[in-house]
This record gives structure tokens, C-alpha cells and sequence, in this order.
């Protein structure tokens, strides 16, 4: 039920007029439709009613047209009366017209229809023989007349027969009519039944869900208003309740709000408080303690200024001789930068001198390797000479040979050739003069070879020479430049130390000043520390008042908080 | 192929066969098919069919024909109809044909089932069901008219016979309304053309009348013909629509007025189509009952396409003819009034000559 409600109300009033007016409805339901089932049935049970009254009129309207009707017939058979003629004629029509009515009763079955047909089909047939008989009989043929009215005579048993099928049909009809009356009436009472059933189901349920959903918070309410008296202020109502109860419940969720932030509070000032008082003890005691340490070192302090007054005399004293230390440091390295200054202007000059032997030895080492490439071309000269010589000296063997050829043909040539034998000889001569010579150049082209190889010889260990006193050369700068880099840095230092020991001198002068200064301060100092230990005498006391002070209060404090501690505070 | 697959190939084709593009719709048709007026309503509802199929039917969906036999009966009627209403299948209804029939039947289709009957004419009929429809004039307006047109051709001792059925009644009592002359007979006559007219010719002899009407179908309509020339009776014959088939008897009918709902030798286009369609389909002419089953048959099945397959949608759109464009039959335009009678219509006044109805020019037509 409280499950899961389909609606969800919002105050009980609400929930109260709401079932109410649900019980209302119903009941007006209920009521409306017992009413409209009466009316519905009393337009049935009339409506049925006036069909079969009128069925059973056009019965009766049908039976009794169908006798005159018939009797008429029969009269215009014997008399020839043109009444009866009218009077079959008459209610020939109204017979049909009955059938006709009969049939556009609404609601016909089909078995009802077929007997109408069937009706007006015999009806129709009877009226036809009679109108035959009749005709038979204004010719004045009685005996077939007769005979044409009895085969119409035939069909008035079929007729009436049909007739009362129909009125057995009807019979039964008003009986089906009735039964279904009958159903229908049961049916829309237990519909009403129905209605009014779950009416009271509905009372029932709401009444009960209402109790129900009224007493259960209450029973919270209480408990919780019982929490709240005994000092509880951590209870909580909460969740889904009617209107009403939740405004109260809310009111006594903030009173409880309230109530514990207000133990909250009040136990955390106790607390505070309590803390307060202790470290204000401690203080105190504290206080008094360094109080008394104070008086003492305050002792201590004026004679130990005392005896500071005497060793600061001292140190003053000693200050004097620093300075004048510092003075003869000055003078000093005046003199070292000095020295400084002349080593590096000599280690200067000799590098000059060193780096222009240095020059001239190149221009040496590049003359002896030019002269070295010469004598090598003249080596290479030399041995074309020695080719060209030989040369020669082919030619002048071939010459020679060709001379000795030449005076031997002239030996043959006799007298002819006598000149020309001369001749040859003195060819052979210069030929052998010019082998000579080349003998005499080759022999010299040697010579000079071997000249010119020693003398190669000789240049490339003069180069090799040159060589090795560049490297000495070069050593020797570098010497000097180290020496003369040493010189600038010693200047430099001997100028640093110079500096420092003028501003020395300076820092000496002042620290003597504060020597002198701290050694009046000192001596006011003493006479002071004398006065700090007699008021140190006095704040002790005063501590003293202080430390029992303190005491009342962190009594104060712990009766505070077990006074509070009583209303179980939601921290 | 084994016996079992072959069933179910020929099962999945009925099945297709059986889907909504192909299944047939259908719509009963009622009436004394072994009369001759009642073959020419068979042939015309028939022709108006094969005409609809021939189209690929109504939206693609074939329209076939429940036909069953009432005699002209009113119990055999009601069963039938009966049968047409609890069939759910059956959209509507072409028929019934004779007055007396429709009276019974019109009760039932009452129950919620659109009937258009024929050639239905009893005055009785108008307003007899929502559900029903005439495409025939009553014969109050029918008998009206041939009163006055007798009148007016100046007969003025009048004989009246009539069949004793609501058709006949209703007619014979329309056109005593109507006629100025004097009426000097007014008898019921068999309508199964088996018992005898005889005494009523003879009777009707010593009276001396210029006009013999007579209200009923063509078979008791033979009936006093043959009796008549057998006595050498020389008098005008006039009948209702219900004598159109008696002029197909040109030995026995000529001469005789008719006033027929229709007539082959109108000219109108719609009408010369159909008096071709059935002359080519049925070699001979087509009456008034044929034509009004054609205009029936052919309604019914438009207010199946218009108003869908639903009995109640296609009374709706019957009904509704009246406020729209009526439906353009070859007997004239087609709508209802709320009573169910077809508006605007009646008869044509016709005389027989040489087996046809020849229009009937003069007054009172």
C-alpha cells in the first residue's frame, strides 16, 4: 500500500479530500448507472412492450380483415352485391396493407419474413380464386365458381396456418425478448453491485491507508520529541511524510540543529578555554623560572662587561702593532712591482731581438734550399752532357771508320786517288782529335757530378742545421713570454697587496674606534644588568599571583565542559 | 517429380493465386432465372461482368458472381438473402427482380448488406431499407405515366388485371390513380401462367372496354394475350415494364403498348453501345431487364472500386450519388434518393412492332 503509491499526496487534508471525493464519485457512478440501467430498461421493457402490442394488433388487425375478407367472398358468391365486391376489394387491401406493416417491423428475422412472404403469397393466391369464382359467377357459371371457391376454400387453411406460425413466432419472441430483459436486468445489477462493492473496498482502503499514514509518523514524532527531552540531539526525522507532519518534523530537525550547534559551540569554548588557562600556567611558571635565570646572568653579565672593558683595552693595543705591520707590507710591495716592472721590459727586448735572428735564419734555410734545386738541374744537366758526349764520340768512331775506308778506296784509286788518300788521313785525324775530346768532357762532366753531389751533400745538413736553431729560437720566446707574463702578474699582486693592506690599515683604525666604543658600552651595560636584576626580582613576584590565577580558571574550564559533555553534542 | 513436391508447387501456387492482387471479390445476384425476364437480368448482370473482367476488374482483383434462384418468391427470398448476409465475403448484392421478392429479401439485407435491385418497381419498396437501391422508377411514377399517356391516346373504358403481388398491386393501383377514363374492371390474375384467364376475358367481354392493362410480368402477360386472340377480343393491350420480354412474341404482342424503362432503339451513345455489346455477345436484343441488371451490376461494382471492398463504405458511396456526379448508366444517369429510389427516371412509352419496342412519340410519354 505504502509501497508504491500511485499518487503522491501532499498533506493529509489533501489525502483526506481526495478519498472523499473519490467515495463521492463512485458513489454517484454507482448511482448513475443504476439509474441509467433503469432507464435504459424501462425504455427496453416499453419499447419491447409496444412491439409486441402492436405485433399482436396487426395479428388480430390481420386474422380479422382475413375473415371479412374472406366471408365477403363468399357473400358477393351468393348474393352479387356489389357491397360485398366493395367490401372484398376493402379489406383485400387492408389485409395486404397489415402484411405490408407487418413486414417493416424492424428487427425480422428471417424465419419471420419468410412466414410474411409466405403470407401474403397464400393471401394473394385465395384473393385471386375468389376474384376467378367471382368472375365465373357474374357469367353465370355457378358450378365451376363453386369449384374455383373451393380451391380458394384450400388455401385458407394453409393461410390461417401460417398465421398462427407467425403468432407462435411472436409468442416466442416475446419470451426471447423477455429472457434477454431478464439477463440484462441481472447483469446491470451486478454491474451496480460492483460499483457499490469497490465503493466500500475503496472506504475501506482509504480510511485504513489514511490511519495508517498518519500514525506512523506520529509514532516517529514522539520518539523523536523523547530524544530531543532526554538531551538527544542527534535524532533525526526524515523520509517521506504527510504535509503537516513534515512541517513539524522539520521544525524539530532545526530545534535539534540549533540545540547541538549550541553544545558544539559551548564545548569547544570550554576547550579552548581549558587549553588557554594551562599554557597561561606554564607561561607563568615559565616567566618565573627565567625571571630568576635573569636576575643571575644579570650578575654575570655586569662582571663579565668588566672584565670585556679590560681584554677590549688589549685588543686596542694590538690593533696598534697591525697597523704598522701593514704600513711596512705597503712599502714593500711598492719595491716588488717595481722589480716586476724592469723583468719584463729585458724579457721584451729579448724576444725582439730572437724574433728578428729567428727572420733572418728563414731567409738562410730558403737560399740554401734554392741553391740545393740548382745543383740538382746542374746534376740533370750533367748527365746530358754525358749523353751528347757519347754521341760525339759514336760519330767519331763512325768518322773514323769511314776515313780508313775512305784511304783504303784511294790506295785502289792509285794516282787518282792520292789527293783524296790525304784527305781521308786528316779526316781520321780529326775524328780521332775529336774522340779525344770527348773523352776529355766526360772525364770533366764526372768531376763536376761528383762536386755537385757533395755539395748537394753539404747543403742539406746545412738546412738541417738552420733548422734546429729556429727550434732553439723558438723555445727561448716562448721562455721569455712566460717570464714576462710572471713579471705583469707579480706587479699586479705586489698593486693587490698594497690595496689590501692600506684598506687592513683602514678596517684596523675603525675596529679600534669600536673597541673603544664597545668598551663604554660595556661599562653602561654592568650598571644596567645591576638595574634588569632587581625589577627581575620584582616580576617574579608578580608571576607568582599569576601562575594561582590561572588555576581558578582551568578549574572553571573542566567544570564547563562536563556540564556540557551531559548533552551529547553531535561534533 | 515425386507426389509430395508436386503438392507443395501446387500448394505455393494457390497460395500466390490467393494473394490480395488476384482474390476474387464477390457479389450475389437473385432472381427467377427460369423465367424470361428473369434470364434477361441473368444476361445482363453477366455482360456487365465479363465487361468489368475484361478491364483486369476491380483493382486488379477478378469480380465473381454467387447467382442463386428465388422463383419471384418471398420465403425463398428471405433465405437467400439470408444466406448473402452471414456470407462475409459478399459485398453486395445485384437484385432481387420481382417486387415481391425484394419486399421479403429488403428485411434482411436491412441486417447491413447493399442490395441495387433490377427491375424491382413496387411502390411498396421505396424507403423499405437504407440497404437497398432501385435502378428502376416505382411504379407509383410508372403507372402515372401510362394512365396519362392512355388518357391522352383517348381510351376511356379501361379494364385493369393485375398480378396479385406487390408489383402487380402496386401498379395496378398507381395506374387507377392516374387514369381520367373510366375503370370498368380491376381483377387479380394468376402469375404462374398455368391457371386460366379465361373467365376473366370472357367477363371482361361483356364490358366492353377500349384498354386492357395489365400489371404483372410476361407470363401472365402471355397468358391474357393468347387468351384474348383466342377469343378474338379487340381491344388495346398496355403493360408495365414487365411486359418488355412479350415483344420478342410478335404473333401474339403486336400492337400492344409498353412502357419500358428502356429501349434498344434509343439513341443515345451509352445505350447503342450496349445494345451492340449484347447483340454481338447474346444474338438478340436487349429489354429493360437487361439493360437495368447491366446498369445494376455495373453501379454495384463501381461503388466497390469508389467505396472499397466494405459494405458499409459502398451503401456510403451509393448514397452518395445523390450529391455528386450520378452514375452514367445506359438506361440514363443513375442516383439515389434516400429512400433508395432511383431520381429522375421512369418509363418510356413503347409499342411492339415487329418483335421490337418502338418509342412511342406523343403525348403523354
Amino acid at each position: 500500500m505504502n509501497a508504491a503509491p500511485l499518487v503522491r499526496f501532499r498533506s493529509i487534508r489533501q489525502r483526506l479530500f481526495t478519498g472523499f471525493w473519490l467515495l463521492v464519485g463512485l458513489f454517484v457512478v454507482a448511482g448513475l448507472m443504476a439509474r441509467a440501467s433503469m432507464l435504459t430498461m424501462s425504455t427496453l421493457i416499453g419499447d419491447t412492450l409496444a412491439a409486441v402490442q402492436q405485433d399482436a394488433q396487426l395479428a388480430a388487425r390481420l386474422s380479422a380483415g382475413v375473415s371479412q375478407e374472406l366471408s365477403a367472398a363468399d357473400r358477393y358468391l351468393q348474393a352479387r352485391d356489389s357491397a360485398s365486391q366493395a367490401e372484398f376489394r376493402t379489406f383485400a387491401a387492408e389485409s395486404h396493407r397489415v402484411q405490408r406493416e407487418m413486414n417493416l417491423n424492424p428487427g425480422l428475422a428471417p424465419d419471420e419474413v419468410a412466414l410474411i412472404a409466405s403470407i401474403d403469397d397464400a393471401l394473394s393466391t385465395i384473393e385471386t380464386r375468389y376474384a376467378t369464382a367471382h368472375r365465373l359467377a357474374d357469367l353465370g357459371r355457378a358450378e365451376e365458381a363453386g369449384r374455383q371457391a373451393e380451391r380458394a376454400r384450400d388455401m385458407v387453411a394453409t393461410l390461417k396456418q401460417d398465421i398462427e406460425a407467425l403468432g407462435v413466432l411472436k409468442t416466442r419472441r416475446v419470451t426471447d425478448a423477455s429472457r434477454a430483459l431478464r439477463i440484462d436486468v441481472e447483469r446491470r445489477a451486478m454491474w451496480v453491485l460492483v460499483a457499490i462493492g469497490v465503493s466500500v473496498v475503496l472506504g475501506l482502503l482509504v480510511v485504513f491507508t489514511t490511519v495508517n499514514w498518519i500514525s506512523q509518523p506520529m509514532r516517529r514524532l514522539v520518539a523523536h520529541a523523547r530524544a530531543l527531552s532526554g538531551g538527544n540531539f542527534g535524532v533525526r526525522t526524515e523520509g517521506d511524510l504527510p504535509g503537516e507532519f513534515r512541517e513539524l518534523a522539520e521544525a524539530m530537525n532545526g530545534t535539534a540543529d540549533s540545540l547541538a550547534r549550541v553544545v558544539a559551540v559551548a564545548n569547544t569554548t570550554a576547550d579552548d578555554v581549558a587549553s588557554s588557562a594551562r599554557d597561561l600556567a606554564n607561561v607563568t611558571v615559565q616567566i618565573s623560572a627565567s625571571a630568576t635565570q635573569m636576575a643571575s646572568s644579570m650578575t654575570e653579565v655586569s662582571s663579565g662587561a668588566e672584565s670585556q672593558v679590560r681584554q677590549l683595552k688589549s685588543v686596542d693595543e694590538a690593533l696598534g702593532s697591525i697597523r704598522t705591520n701593514a704600513d711596512e707590507i705597503l712599502a714593500g710591495s711598492a719595491d716588488v712591482t717595481t722589480l716586476a716592472g724592469s723583468i719584463g721590459d729585458s724579457a721584451r727586448l729579448r724576444r725582439a731581438e730572437i724574433e728578428r735572428a729567428l727572420g733572418i735564419l728563414g731567409s738562410v734555410r730558403t737560399t740554401v734550399q734554392d741553391a740545393a734545386h740548382e745543383v740538382v738541374a746542374l746534376t740533370h744537366t750533367a748527365e746530358d752532357i754525358n749523353r751528347f758526349v757519347s754521341i760525339v764520340s759514336r760519330i767519331a768512331e763512325q768518322t773514323d771508320l769511314l776515313a780508313l775506308n775512305a784511304a783504303i778506296e784511294a790506295a785502289r784509286a792509285g794516282n787518282a786517288g792520292r789527293g783524296f788518300a790525304v784527305v781521308a788521313d786528316e779526316v781520321r785525324k780529326l775524328a780521332e782529335q775529336a774522340q779525344a775530346a770527348a773523352e776529355d768532357v766526360v772525364q770533366l762532366t764526372q768531376l763536376v757530378t761528383t762536386r755537385v753531389t757533395s755539395t748537394t751533400l753539404a747543403m742539406e745538413a746545412g738546412v738541417a742545421n738552420v733548422g734546429e736553431i729556429e727550434n732553439v729560437s723558438r723555445n727561448i720566446d716562448v721562455a721569455l713570454d712566460a717570464i714576462t707574463t710572471a713579471a705583469e702578474q707579480t706587479r699586479l699582486a705586489a698593486g693587490n697587496v698594497a690595496v689590501r693592506a692600506e684598506r687592513n690599515a683602514a678596517i684596523v683604525a675603525s675596529a679600534a674606534q669600536g673597541v673603544q666604543s664597545i668598551a663604554r658600552t660595556a661599562e653602561g651595560h654592568a650598571a644596567a644588568a645591576q638595574q634588569i636584576s632587581a625589577a627581575t626580582q620584582e616580576q617574579s613576584a608578580a608571576c607568582e599571583q599569576m601562575s594561582s590565577a590561572s588555576t581558578q580558571l582551568l578549574q572553571g574550564s573542566e567544570q564547563l565542559r562536563e556540564l556540557v559533555g551531559a548533552l551529547k553534542a553531535v561534533a | 517429380m515425386p507426389p509430395l513436391n508436386r503438392l507443395f508447387v501446387a500448394a505455393v501456387l494457390s497460395a500466390l493465386a490467393c494473394s490480395s492482387g488476384s482474390e476474387p471479390l464477390y457479389i450475389g445476384a437473385a432472381g427467377p432465372w427460369n423465367e424470361a425476364f428473369g434470364r434477361m437480368n441473368q444476361q445482363g448482370i453477366a455482360l456487365a461482368l465479363e465487361e468489368i473482367n475484361a478491364r483486369g476488374g476491380i483493382a486488379g482483383r477478378p469480380l465473381r458472381l454467387i447467382e442463386r434462384d428465388d422463383a419471384g418468391d418471398g420465403s425463398r427470398a428471405a433465405a437467400i438473402a439470408s444466406e448473402f448476409v452471414a456470407n462475409r465475403s459478399v459485398l453486395g448484392v445485384v437484385g432481387h427482380i420481382t417486387s415481391g421478392a425484394m419486399m421479403a429479401a429488403a428485411r434482411i439485407y436491412d441486417q447491413g448488406l447493399p442490395a441495387v435491385a433490377t427491375t424491382a418497381s413496387s411502390p411498396d419498396l421505396s424507403g423499405i431499407s437504407q440497404w437497398t437501391f432501385r435502378v428502376i422508377a416505382s411504379d407509383s411514377a410508372n403507372g402515372l405515366t401510362m394512365a396519362r399517356f392512355a388518357t391522352a391516346r383517348g381510351f376511356r373504358r379501361a379494364a385493369v388485371l393485375f398480378e396479385n403481388n406487390s408489383y402487380g398491386r402496386g401498379l395496378a393501383e398507381a395506374f387507377r390513380r392516374g387514369y381520367a377514363g373510366e375503370v370498368v374492371g380491376f381483377d387479380p390474375i394468376p402469375s404462374d401462367g398455368k391457371a386460366s384467364v379465361e373467365p376473366h376475358i370472357s367477363w371482361l367481354r361483356t364490358r366492353a372496354p377500349d384498354l386492357v392493362f395489365v400489371a404483372g410480368t410476361d407470363v401472365s402477360g402471355r397468358a391474357v394475350l393468347r387468351e384474348a386472340r383466342r377469343q378474338g377480343v379487340a381491344v388495346a393491350f398496355m403493360g408495365g415494364d414487365g411486359w418488355t420480354p412479350v415483344a420478342a412474341d410478335t404473333a401474339l404482342a403486336e400492337g400492344a403498348f409498353v412502357g419500358a424503362p428502356f429501349s434498344a432503339r434509343d439513341p443515345g451513345d451509352a445505350a447503342q453501345r450496349f445494345v451492340r455489346a449484347y447483340v454481338t455477345r447474346y444474338r438478340e436484343e436487349p429489354d429493360g431487364n437487361a439493360a437495368l441488371a447491366y446498369d445494376a451490376t455495373m453501379v454495384l461494382a463501381r461503388a466497390i472500386e469508389h467505396g472499397g471492398a466494405s459494405r458499409a463504405r459502398i451503401r456510403e458511396w451509393l448514397a452518395s450519388l445523390a450529391g455528386n456526379q450520378p452514375h452514367a448508366g445506359v438506361t440514363g444517369p443513375i442516383s439515389f434518393h434516400p429512400s433508395g429510389d432511383v431520381i429522375g427516371r421512369g418509363v418510356v412509352m413503347t409499342r411492339i412492332r415487329n418483335g421490337s419496342l418502338t418509342i412511342e412519340t406523343g403525348a403523354g410519354s
